[in-house]
């Protein structure tokens, strides 16, 4: 047989597949660069991203439409638009749209939905308690014939008024406590109810019990919309601390925005007793630890006022740019 | 008849000729696998820790009560940015950079290093403040400025792999 030359066919075959292995090696070492390449580029387009969110969340109340502003290595575009609206027609939400992009290997995009909002919108009760409220049937009670049976003569609207509820002060303003004492400049401590300036009751005021087990709002006509915080976490009493709602306002339903003893916000973290003939327009809560009954006797008038709480979360949010906070954030595909 | 069987000098040259190529071919692609591989995890470990420390600066400057900028003197090579009793920037320690967050930011000892590279010339940390229009400008910060937003912007490079990371960053009080 003759066989001569063989050597040089297996040798040329044992070439080519290690040709084969080392272009292989080749590629693959090339496509491991381009991708790190693109994953610096993604993460960099990210960056750019995230950054747009906060662009537009900086600019509010004005919306932004950004295109192609450039920023370190690549570009971010930012659409913001109002979603919705106050009773003033002021923006209370705005959906935001932010594409970061970045040239490398082709263009490397990473995309963010964030949905940017004060916390007002979920403001529409005139009353919430976490505990019951004393003699209170409400309309949708099951063993009730579905009339609504305020206590007493109180005058309120009974869809308005949500007693055992589930709220903090977090989940409903999007702020902590701690926010809250920054923000104000009217801080009382164990105060008589003539101690509280009257004009300081336009404007965000805290009123801490430390060891008065009660405190009573003051009863005289108070102008303009503002929020008062009531704070027992610091109580060191045996007395279960209670707001007395107290008031000898007699202003019929019509007679102006500022009739009564008081509007706006009043939050609550402790108890609460309603008596007398107070007039209350806005939104008031009881956040009571551990919850206990709310009384309420007397001829007291609730009503929810959106313009009252309105004014109220201005006087809280002072023109921060802090009160809009991102309720939504989510990466899209591009 | 031809005897066949043993191999002439001449295949024999040829065989270790094509064998010596064969080896240097696996040497140099095993060479080039490595080389890709380091470099790829070098690259990894670059982005990874600019991640995270653009990610530790947001979080920090996000729940600040104060923001603003100090001049960086000494061994610092950028701004100090000071959010609240904190403090971040760029340090030099010897010949190496670190890009450095300092939990008092008037203690330079008690710095923890976030990232660093070889030398001050490769790399910069440049703060910039919010335009006062939509759309306008981000001028330079100002010593001293308070601060509602910044834009950071991270670049240079770190044993030849280049990084650019840029991003703006709001307080969230």
């Amino acid at each position: 047989m003759d066989n001569r030359g063989s050597i040089l066919i297996m040798t040329l075959t044992f070439i080519f597949v290690f040709s084969l292995l080392g272009v292989g090696t080749i590629y693959h070492a090339t496509c491991q660069n381009e991708d790190s390449e693109k994953l610096r580029a993604s993460m960099q387009a990210f960056w750019l991203a995230d950054g747009g969110i906060e662009y537009a969340r900086r600019s509010i109340p004005a919306v932004v439409n950004e295109n192609d502003t450039s920023l370190g290595q690549g570009f971010y575009q930012v659409q913001s638009t109002i979603d919705q609206t106050d009773v003033n027609g002021n923006p209370i939400a705005f959906d935001v749209i932010s594409l970061g992009r970045v040239q490398a290997q082709g263009q490397r995009r990473r995309k963010i939905h964030a949905v940017i909002a004060t916390a007002e919108a979920n403001i529409d009760k005139v009353f919430k308690t976490r505990g019951p409220i004393k003699n209170y049937d409400p309309p949708d009670d099951p063993d009730d014939s579905g009339q609504c049976d305020p206590p007493s003569s109180v005058d309120w609207i009974c869809s308005e008024v949500e007693p055992n509820s589930d709220f903090s002060l977090t989940s409903t303003f999007n702020m902590t406590l701690e926010d809250f004492y920054n923000t104000t400049h009217h801080e009382y401590e164990d105060p008589a109810p003539s101690d509280i300036a009257i004009e300081d009751l336009d404007d965000l005021v805290i009123i801490k019990l430390v060891d008065n087990f009660s405190v009573q709002l003051p009863s005289r006509q108070i102008e303009g919309a503002g929020f008062v915080l009531i704070d027992t976490t610091e109580y060191t009493g045996e007395k279960v601390p209670t707001v007395s709602i107290e008031g000898t306002g007699n202003c019929p339903e019509g007679e102006g925005e500022d009739c009564g003893n008081f509007s706006g916000i009043l939050y609550i973290i402790g108890e609460a007793k309603i008596a007398g003939n107070p007039v209350f327009r806005g939104a008031a809560f009881v956040e009571g630890s551990p919850v206990e009954v709310t009384p309420v006797t007397g001829n007291a008038t609730f009503r929810f006022d959106a313009q009252a709480v309105d004014d109220a979360l201005g006087d809280v949010n002072n023109g921060q740019i802090s009160e809009f906070k991102i309720h939504l954030w989510e990466e899209l595909p591009c | 008849m031809r005897n066949t069987k043993a191999y002439t000098l001449v295949e024999m040259l040829i065989s270790l000729v094509l064998g010596a190529i064969l080896v240097l071919s696996m040497g140099a692609i095993s060479s080039i696998s490595n080389n890709s591989y380091r470099k790829v995890m070098a690259q990894a470990q670059v982005f990874n820790d600019i991640h995270y420390g653009i990610k530790f600066l947001q979080s920090h400057v996000r729940k600040a009560s104060a923001l603003y900028t100090e001049t960086g003197n000494g061994s610092w090579v950028s701004q100090k940015l000071i959010v609240d009793h904190e403090a971040f920037g760029l340090f030099q320690n010897g010949a190496q950079v670190d890009f450095v967050y300092l939990p008092d930011k008037d203690d330079e000892n008690q710095r923890e290093i976030i990232f660093s590279v070889s030398s001050p010339g490769n790399v910069t940390l440049d703060f910039y403040k919010p335009p006062a229009v939509v759309g306008g400008a981000w001028p330079d910060v100002v010593v001293g400025d308070e601060l509602e937003a910044i834009k950071a912007q991270l670049q240079g490079h770190k044993d030849r792999i280049p990084f650019d990371a840029a991003t703006i960053i709001m307080r969230r009080i």
